[in-house]
């Protein structure tokens, strides 16, 4: 019992007190300074009838495309035609492809900001080199492809994370499985479709549920990419929760917002985790 | 070279041709940067993708006086040696207390730590702001220290946990009936025995403080108190259109991440991969 004390009273006091009182907070209205008023569920009903908070949900739909789905189907790829064609130099492909994920996201967002530059920036000088200067534009600037210039980047950091998990999940694969599948005339899509991907299906589940949930929380990114412009072109929810905060000082109406988002993680984790257990059970 | 051998050949080539692709796309930009960290203004405008004409070494000294790169870098050693150091102590006390001893309410109590790996940093920051606030903690780095403490507690817990009870019983059992009490046998046994799980967990924890950006954003006001990533982000405002200091600093900042990464990758794709599994 000793034992346990130091870290779950560290746990408790720094982590999840803040989080019981912010649960609190989504009832009440308060500036930061003056008395909390309680509101019941006005913060709630207000999320409902809150253009810029609709914005930010769909803003973030369209990040789980670029964050989860795209780095998930990209990994799985390369991961079956490194592992179906037994290549060589694959642990070279493996530390370079995972090198954007272990990047602090601001040092990420500060060198895509440069490469997205107008005036200067990496993208438009490699479009003027091969002669296609008409498609270069103000990337971040222009509301029609800031958020897919910021997914993007999401894409980039994301792939080679997908791809290292697949792998391990090919290693458990027996051979003998492929030899079954080749023995029967089958060709490589065949060892894909009928062996490979029922056994990597743990993982595609851990890789999108950890991928979604991220999505889910960018922050960094937009941050130093836009600030969630143009307009609120690329606002996402985490930063309207921190806009409202420690901008507007609507702390009530940002805890309510924070909350909304813990409890979409919860139930997609709950959810997930309850397939899952059951998959188990099946096979 | 028989015919099957041939065959495979081809598929390889196909292979090879998307993989060197790909390997372009994630390398190149840390190469532009990189490369461009050296030059100066105006030989950035004219010369983008080539190595520079003339290295500016200057551009470290720039970076580091000027652009205050060396106190960042100070802050952030500061952080991140307390941090990872105290979390996994605090972690391996926990998972030995959850993983072996009796206690009253055990699954409500790792319920509730587990609920910490899924909590958003968002729901904490709100309240934390006014808690530290109020504890005097506002803009000290110890405050940001225990803040990042309590939120790698979780993850630190449930993955020692894990290993610990991996761990045979009766060796336990063994050294107990040799005298040994439950200090001993945590420090002289267990330890020892989760050294690779520990070296996991040291890589990454060391990653997310070195790259943790809201919290720091929230808790730290004062210029001389930023850490890397904050001082970063700030840094970029002041010096708009100095790319070159600026990809200075981008490569100053995660040089040290990218040294542990090389040098001890085998711990972190084998925690990373057996981190995400276990779940």
């Amino acid at each position: 019992m000793l034992y346990l004390l130091p870290g779950l009273l560290t746990y408790t006091v720094f982590i999840l007190f803040p989080v019981i009182q912010t649960v609190i907070l989504g009832s009440m209205e308060w500036n930061g300074m003056g008395a909390k008023k309680f509101v019941g569920l006005q913060n709630y009903l207000e999320l409902f009838s809150d253009p810029i908070f609709f914005q930010s949900l769909s803003n973030n739909a369209v990040l789980v495309l670029f964050i989860m789905v795209l780095p998930t189907l990209l990994g799985l790829f390369l991961a079956t035609i490194i592992e179906l064609n037994n290549f060589t130099y694959r642990k070279l492909f493996e530390v370079a492809f995972f090198m954007p994920y272990i990047l602090s996201l601001v040092v990420v967002g500060v060198i895509w900001r440069w490469i997205y530059n107008p005036a200067f920036g990496v993208l438009n000088q490699l479009l003027n080199r091969v002669g296609l200067s008409s498609l270069g534009r103000a990337w971040l600037g222009d509301s029609q492809t800031a958020l897919a210039s910021v997914g993007f980047t999401g894409t980039w950091v994301h792939y080679g994370f997908a791809m290292v998990i697949f792998l391990a999940g090919y290693r458990k694969i027996s051979p003998s499985l492929y030899d079954a599948v080749a023995l029967d005339g089958g060709n490589g899509w065949h060892k894909f479709w009928y062996v490979a991907l029922p056994s990597l299906t743990n993982e595609i589940m851990v890789v999108s549920v950890y991928l979604f949930i991220n999505s889910l929380k960018t922050f960094d990114l937009v941050y130093v990419m836009t600030k969630g412009g143009p307009g609120y072109a690329t606002n996402v929810l985490s930063l309207y929760v921190f806009k409202n905060a420690f901008q507007y000082n609507r702390n009530g109406y940002a805890a309510a917002l924070a909350v909304t988002l813990m409890l979409i993680i919860f139930t997609i984790t709950l959810v997930v985790t309850q397939v899952r257990k059951r998959y188990e059970q099946n096979s | 070279m028989n015919r099957t051998h041939r065959q495979i050949t081809a598929a390889k080539v196909l292979t090879a041709t998307i993989l060197i692709v790909f390997f372009f796309i994630s390398v190149a930009p840390f190469f532009l940067v990189w490369s461009a960290a050296f030059k100066d203004k105006a030989e950035l405008i004219t010369n983008v993708f080539g190595l520079p004409s003339k290295f500016h070494f200057s551009n470290i000294q720039k970076a580091w006086v000027q652009g205050h790169f060396g106190t960042y870098y100070k802050n952030s050693i500061i952080v991140v040696i307390p941090v990872v150091v105290g979390t996994i102590l605090l972690s391996i006390t926990n998972a030995y207390a959850l993983a072996y001893f009796r206690i009253p309410a055990k699954e409500l109590v790792f319920g509730l730590i587990l609920l910490g790996m899924t909590i958003p940093m968002e729901v904490v920051i709100i309240q934390l702001y006014y808690h530290l606030m109020k504890l005097g903690l506002l803009n000290t780095l110890t405050g940001l220290v225990l803040a990042q403490i309590g939120m790698g507690i979780p993850f630190g817990t449930f993955f020692l946990r894990g290993t610990l009870k991996e761990f045979p019983r009766s060796l336990i059992e063994a050294a107990e009936i040799d005298g040994a009490g439950t200090f001993k046998v945590l420090t002289r046994i267990l330890i020892p025995m989760a050294g690779p799980a520990i070296m996991t967990l040291i890589v990454f924890f060391f990653t997310w403080t070195w790259n943790e950006f809201l919290l720091t954003l929230v808790v730290i006001h004062k210029d001389s108190l930023r850490t890397l990533p904050v001082g970063m982000a700030f840094f970029q405002g002041r010096y708009v259109g100095d790319t070159p200091l600026i990809a200075m600093g981008a490569s100053l900042m995660t040089l040290p991440i990218i040294v542990i990464y090389i040098l001890l990758q085998k711990y972190v794709i084998s925690g990373i991969t057996a981190g995400a599994l276990k779940e």
